[in-house]
């Protein structure tokens, strides 16, 4: 089998935040991973020394990896050696996103947000029409 | 189980993407697998009435 070459003409990222990786060129595997805790407060004080990721069981508990039972035998034939894109745009890149132009043989992306949402006061409820 | 796969000619011509987020993947090439595991928790009790600091750092030196 020849090995393909992927060919990208124009590649514009506006803005990457939080463990993203734009790789260009191969590699064997792509491990990225990241740990989020998202805070929404009415108001914006943040505490110097808060947000101990351990005092959360969500960032250890052992994550849901789909299990393959099957053995698949792929025999692949590239008959064109190219994968050609004009132009790619993306925005933006976060938590774990990851872009590559060329080839892998493995990627195991992970993530985990726990998110609060703090009001002072209890937020109003509109009166449900039915 | 066989699978027989013949890549012809492939050409793309522009992609907009907005976001890739939260173990998300845009691979241009080949691969032989790909996991992305991604989880997300915000329960009704993550909601608090009156701002609490979250639980305190104390592995920290400093």
């Amino acid at each position: 089998m020849i090995p393909r070459i992927s060919t990208v003409e124009s590649l514009k990222v506006n803005s990457m935040l939080i463990g993203a990786m734009l790789q260009v060129g191969d590699c064997l595997l792509l491990q990225p991973s990241s740990n989020v805790l998202a805070v929404s407060r009415q108001l914006p004080i943040f505490w110097a020394k808060e947000g101990e990721l351990s005092a959360y069981p969500l960032f250890t508990r052992p994550l849901p990896k789909p299990i393959i039972t099957e053995f698949v035998q792929m025999n692949i034939e590239n008959q064109v050696p190219l994968i050609k894109v004009r132009n790619i745009h993306v925005n933006g890149l976060s938590t774990s996103g990851t872009i590559q132009i060329g080839s892998n043989v493995r990627t195991e992306a992970t993530t985990r947000v726990k998110h609060f949402r703090q009001f002072l006061f209890p937020p109003k409820i509109p009166p449900q029409s039915s | 189980m066989n699978v027989q796969v013949i890549n012809r000619e492939i050409s793309v011509g522009d992609i907009r993407i907005l976001g890739v987020a939260s173990s998300a993947v845009l691979l241009v090439g080949d691969t032989q697998s790909i996991t992305c595991l991604s989880i997300f928790d915000t329960p009704p009790e993550a909601v608090t009435i009156g701002l609490v600091p979250l639980a305190a750092e104390t592995t920290s030196a400093v």
